[in-house]
């Protein structure tokens, strides 16, 4: 066995283009696995932040009865007020959390009328919740008109033709029921990377809200919250969830099913990417590999001439290209890990389509990032595909015929 | 004699040719593949958006999308549908008319989008489609359907009569009683919230204006051919009218498609650096095996000039050979996953269903992806030739023959 192994050692040193060839198949191999998986979650993790800042917080809590109607009555009670407020306060997850009060209202101008939902917060709170006051491309945020502002969407300004300054009429129902219409001036329009966001939703302040429905104290029917890290808020939902038999918390995942189909159909079309990678440097090393052993046919006759067995030929054959993958994983890993850091800070500008992207939810900027475990999961289905690559070349030298082998050119 | 001599070069070492041409032809296969579904799902989402909604392609009276009046709206007997009809790749040609009115039910109210369909043409299928209880309003009578959640919303249920509140055609109120026939279900709860469908000539007739619509919804047979399409509908109706197609009509959809497809520039990239290591691998395995034969060519005389003339002639048959055989072993795998296309499994599969999209991810049959990306490959393997040509003049017979 370990003069077996020397041979193959003394092989992959003999023919160093060769050997070459193999070592890049694999390292190129494994950047591009590597970096193709970290471009994909990159842009994903960017348009998902994207969202979760601008609209959804890491998650929501409404009462039952508005998850499965969104009515004016559907609020919290008082005592479920103060419970889940001093959940949310006291709870060391929670970086930040807002109330809010919601109706569904008709707005209507000369130009037409859009269904809306009239979302009283408190100005303060929210910034530290969503980014709406930072994404407003005109106007200001609750500090200029003292008599009922609004904040608007962008893509709703151009469709009813509406602008900073200007008053929109809404109308919805107040506790009793009764129809009423207020008109609301317009202080600023936001824009989103969601359009249908900013088409369906409109902020007033939470005073101006309770003030019109006629009611004495305000009426709540969502919490948003945002936890120290996103990733706990599945956990955090289940926790609420158990506290609470009236009230049910939802994260981003359940509350924006689009988010969650990217990451599906992304998720399928890059293992569809990362097979077609993989099967075109497998076959990439067959070739070369191929082309080694049919190259050295009259030398392995040679070894089969003066008594090898075949089997320790076929183990041979493994073996170089065992030390050429081994020897090539770790510079494939250095490398992959050194663009992903570069790229990672630097980011990748997509700028021929970047007013496009910035529209879509994401930025014009991607910036690769990939988890830990990932570079193990890529790096040894590269090895093994490498491995599994070699097994056809050493099996057609099985078949080589001694006598025959030893006089081919 | 060059020709000859190349041709039978490719014929001698059939191992060696058969190596590069599968290095060749399985590169355009990978690369013809990964287009593929790439375009596939851009496709496919074009399609669920386009026929869920809009049309491919839409006309109104100029001004119309900027600010939907029913003053803006267009008269049926003006428009020469009988021409855009005859136009080539036309499926159909949809008279619509849309407006938004107040519905009213008890003391519930709430502001509604008013869509008509066409009783001739196929649009009761698409209506239908979405229809989960009742059925279609009857000709003549006045009936609606209107989204689930909306008639949650009024209360009302099948059998209720609503009031239909509005603005009519120039000013007129237009008010009218309609009796609820259906429910339907667009799995979309933006549009189930806020959709009413009606007959267009009770619309009509509700709004006080005969022969009004404010657009027409063309459908096509090859959507590829968009551009082509709304540039001929241009050429047949005047320009008092506006043509749209479904890339101005939905920006957003448009821009999806733009930043999937950014992606797949870069996926492709990384793909074409493979595919030309792999093949350059192959190239100078090739190179380095015929170093002793080139040599001897030398040897016997040849010029230099001559045997750079054989590689290459030799290089361009096997790369035209590898690239056609590709295209022709990519056609029928490209077909059978538009046909039976990968299915996204897991937990959101649902989720997606209820927004209306089905879970797949079909691959385009597209043949200017196989066309562009056959000459892709064949560009990259004629580059590579470059390799075996520096090796030849820097070959020294003397040494080359050394085994």
């Amino acid at each position: 066995m370990k003069t077996i192994l020397k041979i193959a050692w003394r092989n992959v040193w003999r023919n160093k283009l060769r050997s070459g060839v193999v070592f890049t198949s694999i390292v190129l191999g494994i950047w591009a696995g590597l970096f193709v998986v970290a471009i994909s979650a990159g842009m994903l993790e960017q348009q998902k932040r994207g969202t979760l800042e601008s609209q959804l917080s890491h998650l929501q809590i409404h009462s039952n009865d508005f998850l499965e109607d969104i009515k004016l009555s559907h609020k919290f009670s008082n005592t479920q007020v103060k419970q889940i407020e001093n959940v949310l306060s006291t709870h060391s997850d929670v970086a930040n959390y807002t109330k809010r009060s919601i109706s569904e209202g008709t707005g209507t101008t000369p130009h037409g009328f859009s269904n809306l939902k009239v979302i009283g917060i408190y100005p303060e709170q929210e910034k530290n919740v969503t980014t709406i006051h930072s994404r407003l491309i005109e106007g200001t945020y609750f500090t200029k008109y003292k008599n009922k502002p609004i904040l608007i969407g962008r893509k709703l300004a151009d469709n009813l033709h509406l602008e900073v300054g200007k008053t929109i009429n809404i109308s919805f129902q107040d506790k009793d029921k009764n129809f009423i219409q207020a008109g609301f001036k317009i202080e600023g329009i936001f824009g989103t990377p969601s359009q249908s966001f900013d088409v369906s939703n409109v902020f007033i302040k939470a005073s101006d809200f309770t003030e019109l429905i006629g009611s004495d104290s305000p009426y709540t029917h969502e919490y948003a919250v945002n936890l120290n890290d996103v990733e706990t808020s599945s956990d955090f939902s289940t926790t609420i969830n158990s506290q609470f038999t009236n009230a049910t918390a939802e994260n981003w995942a359940t509350l924006s099913p689009e988010l969650s189909f990217n990451d599906e159909t992304a998720g399928t079309s890059l293992m569809v990417i990362l097979v077609i990678i993989i099967f075109a440097l497998t076959f990439g090393i067959v070739n070369t590999m191929l082309m080694a052993v049919l190259e050295r046919k009259r030398e392995l006759g040679m070894m089969l001439c003066v008594g090898m067995n075949k089997q320790k030929i076929f183990i041979m054959i493994m073996i170089e290209t065992v030390c050429l993958s081994i020897a090539a994983a770790p510079i494939g890993l250095l490398l992959s890990w050194l663009t992903i850091a570069y790229f990672g800070s630097v980011g990748i500008s997509l700028e021929s389509v970047g007013d496009a992207l910035y529209k879509a939810g994401y930025d014009s900027m991607v910036y690769p990032a990939v988890d830990s475990i990932i570079y193990l999961n890529i790096t040894l289905m590269i090895v093994f595909a490498s491995l599994i690559a070699s097994i056809i070349p050493a099996r057609k030298a099985l078949k080589y015929n001694p006598a025959e082998a030893v006089r081919a050119v | 004699m060059i020709l000859k001599l190349a041709w039978k070069n490719i014929w001698r070492n059939r191992r060696r040719t058969f190596i590069t041409l599968s290095a060749i032809a399985f590169a355009v296969l990978f690369a013809v593949m990964m287009r593929s579904m790439q375009e596939g799902m851009e496709e496919q989402m074009v399609k669920t958006s386009v026929e869920n909604s809009l049309g491919y392609i839409q006309i109104h009276t100029k001004g119309y999308w900027d600010d939907k009046l029913l003053e803006n709206g267009m008269s049926v007997p003006d428009l020469p549908i009988q021409q855009i009809e005859e136009l080539d790749n036309i499926t159909i040609v949809d008279p619509k008319l849309e407006t938004g009115m107040i519905t009213s039910f008890g003391n519930q109210s709430r502001g509604t989008y008013i869509l008509s369909y066409d009783i001739d043409k196929d649009s009761p299928k698409q209506v239908k489609k979405k229809l989960v209880e009742g059925k279609l309003p009857r000709d003549g009578k006045k009936e609606v359907v209107l989204g689930i959640e909306l008639a949650d919303y009024l209360d009302a249920s099948i059998g209720d009569t609503l009031v239909f509140l509005g603005s009519g055609y120039q000013g007129s109120t237009a008010a009218g009683l309609y009796v609820i026939s259906g429910l339907l279900d667009f799995h979309i709860p933006e549009l189930n919230r806020s959709t009413t469908y009606m007959s267009l000539a009770s619309l009509q007739d509700l709004l006080g204006a005969e022969d009004l619509i404010t657009s027409l919804m063309i459908g096509l047979k090859k959507p590829s051919k968009l551009n082509e399409t709304a540039a001929k509908i241009k050429s047949v109706i005047g320009s008092e009218y506006e043509v749209m197609t479904w890339e101005e009509l939905m920006p957003d959809l448009k821009q999806l498609i733009q930043t999937s497809g950014a992606k797949g520039y870069i996926m492709n990239f990384i793909l074409y650096m493979i595919i030309s290591f792999v093949m350059f691998g192959t190239v100078l395995m090739a190179t380095q095996e015929r170093k002793y034969e080139m040599g001897v060519l030398q040897a016997i005389g040849m010029k230099k000039s001559k045997s750079i003339a054989l590689v290459l002639v030799e290089n361009i048959v096997t790369s035209i050979m590898g690239v056609i055989i590709g295209v022709i072993g990519a056609s029928p795998i490209a077909y059978y996953f538009n046909q039976y296309p990968l299915e996204i499994t897991g937990d959101s599969a649902k989720a997606i269903l209820e927004m209306g999209i089905e879970p797949i991810i079909p691959f385009s049959v597209n043949p200017m992806i196989a066309i562009n990306h056959g000459l892709i490959v064949l560009v990259i393997s004629l580059l590579l030739v470059i390799y075996p040509i520096m090796i030849i003049r820097k070959l020294n017979p003397v040494s080359a023959m050394k085994l």
